[in-house]
């Protein structure tokens, strides 16, 4: 079950915080759950008067008594959606005439508000897997299943209801408002609502500076982030994204998947999202469920897997050599060293105390760069 | 105020928006003034009527033609770059069968009002002549000249002997062919070519050979052609000219010749033909002797001959028949005989249906269905000089239904997405002729089948009354074929490409 009221706190805490960008974000999500343009009219004039004068102290006040103002005038406790089923795949293979590549049957389900990272090395099957899950592909056996709150629809209808950004975004034409407004005018909202739906979802993914701009003159972050603004005004109830980090640096990379996180948990417009991409450990983060996709058979890692652990797997980057490493840990109970791209993936006995890894590490003074426990994370499945 | 309208149709009615219809109808609304206007213009007064067959109206016109040609293919480069910017349908946005079908004929509608431009010059054209010319009497006038005509020492040649005059009648009056009742043994069909026969004898019409006495060398006695092609009035029959002229010559009706020639100056004048000669002086000419000779010549000038001072009579006499010609056929035409709405519905409907396919289907089976058109043209062509006019017909028939069929099966069972649009687009620009050639198979197998048996025709099989009817509704035949076009499109092209859209390309 999905709450409004979780996020109408957490906007008060980040503004109370000093976090004023980020309780900007979530308010606008608060604003947009509520789907009420009066105050979006509100919101937006209160933007208008921060982008002028930069008082952070001034916006935070307003903000907040924006907050308190819709607080009152909701019924907050009946703003709750259920995460319904949305899509169930079962047995889903495909093989290309062309080549030998064949994704092996899989199977998993989709639920509003969930998010499923699609992981795995170039050419092993995740683009195949989103474009068959988005009917661009036809499946040599299997199902799948749109559970989309609608009777049977004709298949162009359907495809319009499962949006996918590729990983090549398209080239468009004119300005990013323009596109914007004709994307939402054709699902359904025209006259002056347009406006403002649009301006709130160009504030939401911080836009604005380049609402008049074409295609040319944006880079190709902003390119990917008009495409998710695009994508949220048509309400997906699937989201299919393909690599939508591999344009963006670090903190964008980072910023996008929580806005992704919070946004599939909307409560008036959840959503399901399927999202492919090599950023492994920023998708577990946000992910409900991880796909690894090794030449097209797939191997699932949920969050808060409780199933009993098979080996304990450390990631290590350190100068040190293999022959060191062996030394330092060989009287713990080491499994398997592999070598991998300048770290070393470690794989000691399932009951293994942490501390005794720390420990080991410090007795041996191993010069490390990073470490980082993967037991639960498919990056235990990238090695070569 | 346009951004504003802009602005407001991108929030409102986004296929309006999309196409700039509003900014394309403000450009077609002054294109179509603009070249109403020019026209207007480029008939400043009734000399404007006889020029028409000079060169000057033809280069005007192609200057326009050509001007307009290059505005229309300006116009659709730049609204193209508009148009083809965004493709909700192809975004998979969720639009409906109804959308395309609004789509197509807001394109139509967008081709047919800019593709007529020069339209407007010529209906512009044709009003201000209407305008100039309400006074006028073609009919009348067209009597004046005939009449007048037969007084004229304009050419000798028109003032023959009678044999000459008669081998005038014959050429002017052949009556239409009559088969001949042999044959030579086989079955013949009514389209095939017959010998032409000798000219018939002018002694066999004798409602057009005046009984009257032609001496042997120029005379206006011999007078028996009307003026070149002036005959407006079908309740009049051209001899009456010459009866008249040589009734008034026998009887020395000096007045009628000179009222007849006056009436014929005045007509000149009224049209600013330049002239110089006295009615008078020409009715005595045709009395310096009794038996009426052609003794002086009237000079016949053209309008940018530099020597009217050196004649003493003289006249732009060739231009009064093309003035009054053209004043004649000018009052008979109409908004829709000048518009040629064949030429131009055709055109837009093709200019729609390409642009259309493009728009639902994608680039590479649009650009190998376009490619591949003019290749079966050519095919067409060259096959049509080995095989009958009719097996290629059936051909065709065969060859679209075979498409179609195809088209049709692959996009029901979600095959080949590049080859199935192929061949819908095919459809589409195949049903173009399709129609039209129903009918002509129709028209062939529905003609007279005749046999000779015994060196005479005998019908075997007797013209069905529809081929009659094909062969006189060319024009319910176009628009039998136009309708059809867009009723396939509406009807069965878009929900295909519809479905099309939707399916998987793997």
């Amino acid at each position: 079950m999905l709450n409004i009221n979780n996020p109408m706190k957490q906007v008060a805490d980040f503004f109370n915080n000093g976090d004023i960008h980020l309780g900007n974000r979530r308010l606008i999500d608060c604003l947009l759950d509520l789907q009420n343009v009066s105050y979006y009219k509100e919101y937006l004039e209160l933007i208008e008067r921060y982008e002028t004068h930069k008082d952070d102290t001034l916006f935070t006040k307003e903000a907040l008594e924006l907050l308190e103002k819709i607080k009152l005038s909701t019924p907050l406790n009946q703003a709750e959606v259920s995460s319904s089923l949305i899509l169930d795949v079962k047995d889903l293979s495909k093989q290309y005439k062309v080549s030998a590549f064949k994704i092996s049957p899989l199977s998993f389900q989709l639920h509003k508000g969930e998010i499923i990272g699609l992981v795995g090395e170039n050419g092993n099957g995740k683009t195949t897997l989103l474009r068959l899950l988005t009917g661009d592909l036809k499946p040599d056996t299997g199902t799948i299943d749109y559970q989309l709150n609608s009777d049977k629809i004709d298949p162009y209808l359907l495809r319009s209801k499962l949006v996918y950004i590729p990983q090549r975004v398209p080239r468009w034409y004119g300005t990013l408002m323009d596109n914007l407004q004709l994307t939402l005018t054709h699902h359904g909202i025209t006259g002056h609502d347009n406006l403002l739906w649009v301006e709130m979802i160009i504030a939401r993914l911080g836009l604005r500076p380049y609402k008049n701009l074409g295609w040319n003159r944006i880079s190709s972050g902003y390119r990917t982030r008009f495409e998710l603004a695009k994508s949220l005004l048509r309400k997906p109830q699937i989201m299919l994204l393909d690599e939508p980090l591999s344009n963006l640096d670090i903190i964008s990379q980072q910023t996008i998947l929580q806005d992704l996180k919070f946004l599939s948990e909307s409560s008036a417009q959840p959503f399901g999202l399927i999202l492919s991409s090599q950023q492994l450990y920023e998708v577990e983060k946000v992910s409900n469920m991880v796909i690894f996709l090794k030449r097209g058979e797939a191997k699932y890692q949920l969050k808060n897997n409780t199933e009993e652990v098979q080996q304990l797997v450390y990631e290590i980057e350190t100068e040190a050599s293999r022959e060191e490493i062996n030394k330092a840990f060989g009287e713990l109970n080491l499994l398997e060293i592999n070598y991998n791209g300048g770290v070393y993936v470690i794989h000691f006995d399932p009951n293994t105390p942490n501390s005794d890894i720390y420990s080991c590490i410090g007795k041996h003074d191993l010069k490390l760069n990073y470490i980082r426990n993967i037991t639960h994370s498919s990056r235990r499945f990238f090695i070569n | 105020m346009l951004k504003s309208l802009n602005q407001y149709l991108l929030v409102n009615y986004p296929l309006l928006w999309n196409t700039r219809f509003f900014n394309v109808l403000l450009f077609a609304i002054i294109g179509h003034i603009t070249f109403f206007i020019i026209g207007q213009i480029s008939v400043h007064s009734i000399r404007d009527f006889y020029d028409s067959d000079d060169y000057t109206e033809l280069f005007e016109s192609a200057v326009v033609g050509l001007y307009s040609t290059l505005v229309i293919v300006l116009f659709f480069i730049i609204w193209l770059i508009y148009y083809l910017r965004n493709n909700p349908f192809k975004s998979f946005y969720p639009v409906t069968k109804t959308y395309l079908v609004k789509e197509f004929f807001t394109v139509l509608f967008i081709s047919l009002i800019t593709i007529t431009l020069f339209n407007s010059y010529e209906y512009g054209r044709h009003l201000k002549k209407l305008k100039i010319s309400t006074n006028f009497d073609p009919i009348k006038e067209s009597h004046i000249i005939n009449q007048a005509h037969c007084f004229l020492p304009l050419d000798k040649f028109n003032f023959e002997s009678a044999a000459h005059c008669d081998s005038i009648y014959r050429d002017i009056e052949v009556p239409d062919y009559i088969p001949n009742d042999s044959c030579f043994e086989g079955v013949y069909s009514s389209t095939m070519d017959y010998e032409t026969t000798e000219a018939t004898p002018v002694e066999e019409y004798p409602e057009i050979a005046p009984s009257i006495e032609r001496p042997d060398f120029y005379s206006y006695l011999n007078y028996c052609s009307k003026s070149h092609s002036i005959d407006l009035d079908s309740n009049i029959n051209s001899a009456i000219y010459t009866n008249n002229a040589h009734r008034w010559l026998k009887n020395k009706q000096k007045d009628s010749i000179e009222i007849s020639l006056v009436a014929y100056q005045k007509l000149l004048n009224q049209y600013q033909i330049r002239n110089q000669f006295k009615p008078k002086t020409l009715t005595n000419w045709c009395f310096e002797t009794p038996d009426h000779k052609v003794l002086n010549d009237l000079t016949s000038l053209s309008y940018y001959d530099e020597l009217f001072p050196t004649y003493q009579n003289y006249g732009e006499f060739s231009y009064v028949n093309s003035v009054v010609n053209e004043v004649y056929d000018n009052r008979k035409e109409s908004f829709l005989s000048i518009f040629n709405w064949e030429l131009y519905f055709y055109f837009s409907l093709s200019i729609t249906i390409i642009l259309i396919m493009f728009r639902i289907t994608r680039l590479k089976p649009w650009l190998i269905a376009s490619i591949g058109m003019g290749v079966w043209a050519i095919l067409f062509a060259i096959l049509s000089n080995f095989i009958k006019d009719n097996t290629l017909l059936y051909v065709y028939l065969v060859g679209w239904i075979i498409l179609f069929s195809m088209s049709f099966y692959m996009i029901k069972n979600k095959s080949k997405k590049i080859l199935s649009a192929t061949f819908l687009i095919w459809s589409i620009y195949g049903f173009f002729a399709l129609v039209l050639i129903i009918f002509k198979i129709i028209e062939y197998n529905t003609k007279e089948v005749k046999m000779c048996v015994n060196r005479l025709w005998k019908i075997i099989t007797p013209e069905h009354p529809i081929h009659s009817w094909i062969i006189n509704n060319k024009d319910t035949i176009n628009v039998i074929n136009i309708t059809s076009c867009i009723i396939f499109i509406v009807f069965v092209i878009i929900p295909l490409a519809y479905k099309w859209q939707s399916n998987p390309n793997e």
